[in-house]
C-alpha cells in the first residue's frame, strides 16, 4: 500500500517535470551508460531549443560531449536530480508521516510505521531535514570541498545579464585552479540543477527594467547606493535591517506578480522554494551592494569603536595564554590548521550571500571536531567545544569576524537561525563576547551590559519579523501599474500602503506617470477579464480578498475606456467626479 | 490519518547545568538510539535534532548544549533566548550541582518568564548509593517554581525517552495556551488568562482539541 502511494507520488513528479521544464534529466531511471546519455540528452536538448537561448544549448552540448569522456562527472547531474526526487516523494503527507518517530507509548496504536528495514527512509529523511527546514546541512555532510553559490561560481558565458547598466562592480573571488573539463561540467550541472536555474532567471529579471520585479529592484538598489554612501550611515543595523526588509517584500512581490517563466512551482517543490528564492535575492539584491555594504559596516564599527575593541580585546587575550584563559582540554588545531581556519575566515568575507557565509562557518567549526577528536574518539558536547572555538578565534586574530557575525545575524531567515547553523553562529557569537568581556569583568556578569542590550533587542526585532512578516503583508504592498496613454505605456511599481484608498492611489498614479490632467485619468484592474473601474473607497485588503494578486492594474483615460467598458461607463464617470 | 495536513512545530530546547553532569550523554543516548545512528559517529553533540510525532503532531527538536563552567555561566542569554523549553541538568551525587540548577531557574523565569518549559533532571541514578541531593527536595523545589523533575541515568538508557516525551508534550501544550491567550487578549480587549494559574494548576495533556482549550481558557 505505501509503496503504491510513492509510486503514485513519483509518476506525479515525473509528469510535471517534463512537461514544464524539458531540460530537465528524467527523474526515476538510474544513470544510463554514458553513450546512451548522450543520445538521450541529445534528443532533449533538440526539443528544448526552441525555449532556450542557442547559446546556452550550445554550451551545455559542448558540456555533454567533455563529459562523456569521463563518466564520473557524468553522473552528477543525475545525482541531483535523483535526490530533488527523493524530496519530492517526501511531499506526500504518509511518507513525510514516517519521518516522525512515534513516542513509545503509542506504538500500540494502528497506522505505526516499523522501525525496522527503513533504510530507504531514513536516508530520505535526512534530505528532507535539510531542505525542509531550510537548516544548513548538518557538520556530517560538509566537507571542505563543498561548493558555495556565491564563492565559486563564475560570470558563465553563456548567459550575459541583460541590462549592462547596472553597474556591478563585483569582486572576483580567485578561483582555484580548474581544469576546463572541470569547468565544463560544472557549467553543465549548474544549468540543469534547478535552484541554480531559479536563480538564474530571478537575476535577469531583477535586472530588466522593463519588468515590475526589475524595475523594483534596480530601484531599491540605487537608492541603496546613495544610502550606503559614508556620510548617509547611521546604524549598521538598521542598515542591514532595510536590506533584509526588502528582501522579504521583494519575494512576496515576485510569486505574486507572475513574471517568472516558467513559473517557479513547475521547477521545485514547495520546500525547496523558498530556500530558491532566498538564495536568488540574495544574488540580485546582496551580490551588487556587497562592496559599498562591506565598506558602509566597517565604517560605522570603526566609528563607533567597536572594532579596535574587538582588536585589543584579541590582543589581550593572545597575550594571556588563550588555551588557560578559557580552559581547554582537547585538542586544538596546530599552526597549520590555523591557517586553514584563516583561509576559510577569508572566504566567509568575500562570500555575499550570508547562506554561503554560515555553511564556511559550519565548515570551520567541523575542523575545530576533527582536531579534538585527535586524542580520544569520544564525542563532545559544548563543554568541550566553546573552550576550543574561542582559542581558534583568538589565534586566527581577525577582529572582522564580528561583523561577519553582525552580517549573518541579520540577513539570515530565522528558520536557519533555529538549526545548526543558528547554533555554531550562536557559538561564534558566545565566544566573541567571551574574548571581549575578559579579563577584569569575568566572574557571573561576564556579558557586557552592552552585549546584553544588544542581544535583547536583536531577539525582539527578530522575533517580530517573523510574527508580523504576514501582517506586513496586508499593511503594504507592491502593485503593478500599466499606464496606457495613447501608443505608449509604461510599467511601474507602486506601494500601496494600508492607509490608502482607491481615489489616493489614482492620484499616487497621476503624480508617477507624470500626468498633467488626472481627472481625466482613472484606475482600473481587471475582473474575471473585465476591465473594471477601482472604486475610490477600494482597500488593498479587499483586493487582495478578491483574488487580485499578480494581475497589473491599469492606469488609463477615462474616455479610452468607453469602446471596451461600456457597461462600466456610469461608475467611471463617478470616480472622476469623486476624485476631482 | 488525521496528521495528514497538520502542521510540523519546531521547538528549541537549549541543556544547562554544570560541567561533568553528564549533559552530552544523555542527549546523546536521546538521539542516537533512534533513526540516527547511522550518522551519529559524525554528528557532534553541542547541537542536535530530534523528530517526534505525537498524537498527530509532527516535532522538531532542536537541542542547544551550552558549556556548564563557570567561566561561561554569563554566555548563558545567548544561548537560551528564544527556547521554548530548558533542560536543567544535575548530578544527583553532587549536591553544589543542584545549587546552580536553582540558579538557573531563577535566571530563566526572570529573563524569559512562564513562556518556557522547564525540566529539571537528576542525571546518574545508576550510583543511588551516592545520592546527595534527596528526592523529595528535589521534585518539592521543582513544583515550587513550576518545573517539573525527572530521574535519568544516560549510561542505562533509563528515563531519557520518558524525559523528551514529556518535555515536548508540554511545550506543545504551553503552545497551545498561549496561542489561545494571546486570541483571547485579542478578540475580547482586557481579558487576559493568568499566565501563573494555567502553568500551575494544568495537568499536562496534550491530547486537548484546539476547542477545548479556548474552551479551557475561557474558564480560567
Amino acid at each position: 500500500m505505501r509503496r503504491r502511494h510513492h509510486f503514485k507520488t513519483s509518476v506525479k513528479v515525473r509528469v510535471s517535470t517534463e512537461n514544464s521544464s524539458p531540460l530537465s534529466p528524467p527523474v526515476l531511471p538510474p544513470p544510463p551508460p554514458p553513450l546512451l546519455a548522450k543520445a538521450k540528452c541529445k534528443a532533449r536538448l533538440k526539443a528544448a531549443k526552441q525555449m532556450t537561448p542557442p547559446v546556452a544549448v550550445q554550451a551545455s552540448e559542448e558540456a555533454i560531449k567533455k563529459t562523456v569522456e569521463e563518466a564520473t562527472d557524468y553522473m552528477q547531474p543525475c545525482e541531483s536530480s535523483q535526490k530533488k526526487a527523493k524530496v519530492t516523494s517526501t511531499l506526500s503527507p504518509t511518507a513525510e508521516e514516517d519521518d516522525y518517530q512515534m513516542p513509545k507509548a503509542q506504538k500500540a496504536q494502528p497506522k505505526i510505521l516499523e522501525q525496522k528495514g527503513q533504510e530507504e527512509d531514513e536516508e530520505e529523511e535526512d534530505e528532507g531535514l535539510v531542505l525542509e527546514q531550510r537548516h544548513a546541512p548538518s557538520l556530517s555532510e560538509l566537507d571542505s570541498s563543498s561548493s558555495l553559490s556565491s564563492l565559486d561560481e563564475t560570470e558563465s558565458p553563456e548567459c550575459p545579464p541583460l541590462v549592462g547598466g547596472t553597474s556591478n562592480p563585483v569582486m572576483q573571488p580567485p578561483r582555484k585552479s580548474m581544469s576546463a573539463l572541470r569547468k565544463m561540467s560544472a557549467a553543465f550541472i549548474s544549468f540543469f540543477a534547478p535552484e541554480k536555474r531559479v536563480a538564474r532567471m530571478v537575476e535577469d529579471l531583477s535586472r530588466d527594467r522593463r519588468m515590475a520585479f526589475g524595475a523594483l529592484v534596480q530601484d531599491f538598489l540605487r537608492q541603496q547606493r546613495d544610502a550606503l554612501k559614508p556620510h548617509c550611515l547611521t546604524s549598521a543595523v538598521q542598515l542591514l535591517q532595510d536590506l533584509r526588509l526588502f528582501i522579504n517584500q521583494a519575494k512576496d512581490f515576485l510569486l505574486e506578480c507572475d513574471e517568472l517563466e516558467p513559473p517557479i512551482e513547475t521547477l521545485l517543490t514547495e520546500n525547496e522554494k523558498d530556500q530558491a528564492l532566498e538564495k536568488a535575492m540574495f544574488r540580485c539584491v546582496l551580490k551588487p551592494l556587497k562592496p559599498q555594504i562591506d565598506a558602509a559596516l566597517r565604517t560605522l564599527h570603526k566609528q563607533d569603536g567597536s572594532f579596535q575593541r574587538m582588536m585589543d580585546s584579541l590582543q589581550r587575550a593572545k597575550g594571556a595564554s588563550p588555551q588557560k584563559l578559557f580552559g581547554v582540554q582537547v585538542g586544538v588545531p596546530d599552526a597549520q590548521g590555523i591557517e586553514k581556519i584563516k583561509h576559510k575566515l577569508t572566504l566567509m568575507q568575500r562570500a555575499y550571500s550570508p547562506i554561503d557565509k554560515v555553511l564556511l562557518l559550519l565548515q570551520i567549526c567541523k575542523l575545530i571536531y576533527k582536531t579534538m577528536k585527535n586524542k580520544s574518539g569520544q564525542e563532545f558536547g559544548a563543554d568541550d567545544f566553546l573552550p576550543a572555538l574561542s582559542y581558534v578565534m583568538v589565534l586566527c586574530n581577525m577582529p572582522e569576524i564580528s561583523l561577519e557575525v553582525e552580517y549573518m545575524m541579520e540577513l539570515l531567515e530565522s528558520s536557519w537561525l533555529t538549526g545548526e547553523g543558528g547554533y555554531y553562529l550562536t557559538s561564534v557569537y558566545a565566544s566573541l563576547s567571551l574574548i571581549q568581556s575578559q579579563p577584569e569583568d569575568v566572574p557571573l556578569n561576564g556579558l557586557t551590559n552592552q552585549a546584553r542590550v544588544s542581544l535583547k533587542e536583536w531577539s525582539r526585532r527578530r522575533s517580530n519579523e517573523t510574527t508580523s512578516q504576514k501582517d506586513n503583508k496586508l499593511h503594504q504592498r507592491f502593485i503593478k501599474v500599466l499606464f496606457q496613454d495613447g501608443d505608449s505605456s509604461l510599467v511601474k511599481t507602486l506601494m500601496w500602503k494600508t492607509a490608502l484608498n482607491g481615489e489616493a492611489m489614482a492620484q499616487l498614479c497621476a503624480v508617477k506617470f507624470g500626468v498633467d490632467q488626472p481627472e481625466d485619468y482613472s484606475l482600473y484592474w481587471r475582473r474575471d477579464r473585465v476591465l473594471t473601474p477601482l472604486p475610490p473607497n477600494a482597500q488593498i485588503q479587499d483586493l487582495q480578498s478578491m483574488g487580485m494578486s499578480g494581475v497589473p492594474f491599469i492606469y488609463q483615460a477615462s474616455s479610452q475606456d468607453e469602446r471596451s467598458q461600456k457597461l462600466n461607463r456610469g461608475s467611471a464617470v463617478d470616480l472622476t467626479e469623486a476624485a476631482s | 490519518m488525521a496528521a495528514a495536513g497538520g502542521k510540523t512545530y519546531s521547538f528549541k530546547v537549549v541543556l544547562l547545568g554544570e560541567g561533568c553532569v553528564g549533559k552530552t550523554s544523555l542527549v546523546l543516548r536521546y538521539c542516537e538510539n533512534k533513526f540516527n545512528d547511522k550518522h551519529i559517529t559524525t554528528l557532534q553533540a553541542s547541537f542536535l535534532t530530534k523528530k517526534l510525532n505525537i498524537t498527530g503532531k509532527r516535532v522538531n527538536l532542536a537541542i542547544w548544549d551550552t558549556a556548564g563552567q563557570e567561566r561561561f555561566h554569563a554566555l548563558g542569554p545567548i544561548y537560551y533566548r528564544d527556547s521554548n523549553g530548558a533542560l536543567l541538568v544535575y548530578d544527583v551525587t553532587d549536591e553544589d550541582s543542584f545549587q546552580k540548577v536553582k540558579n538557573w531557574v531563577k535566571e530563566l523565569r526572570k529573563m524569559l518568564g512562564n513562556e518556557i518549559c522547564l525540566c529539571i533532571v537528576g542525571n546518574k541514578i545508576d550510583l543511588e548509593k551516592d545520592r546527595h541531593v534527596s528526592v523529595e527536595e528535589a521534585e518539592g523545589y521543582a513544583e515550587s517554581v513550576g518545573a517539573k523533575h525527572y530521574h535519568t541515568s544516560a549510561k542505562l538508557n533509563k528515563g531519557i525517552e520518558e524525559l523528551f516525551l514529556d518535555l515536548c508534550k508540554r511545550t506543545l501544550f504551553l503552545n497551545a495556551v498561549y496561542t489561545v491567550s494571546l486570541s483571547v487578549f485579542h478578540n475580547t480587549t482586557g481579558f487576559m488568562i493568568n499566565q501563573n494559574c494555567v502553568f500551575q494548576s494544568a495537568t499536562w495533556h496534550c491530547s486537548f482539541t484546539h476547542k477545548q482549550l479556548i474552551m479551557f481558557s475561557v474558564v480560567l
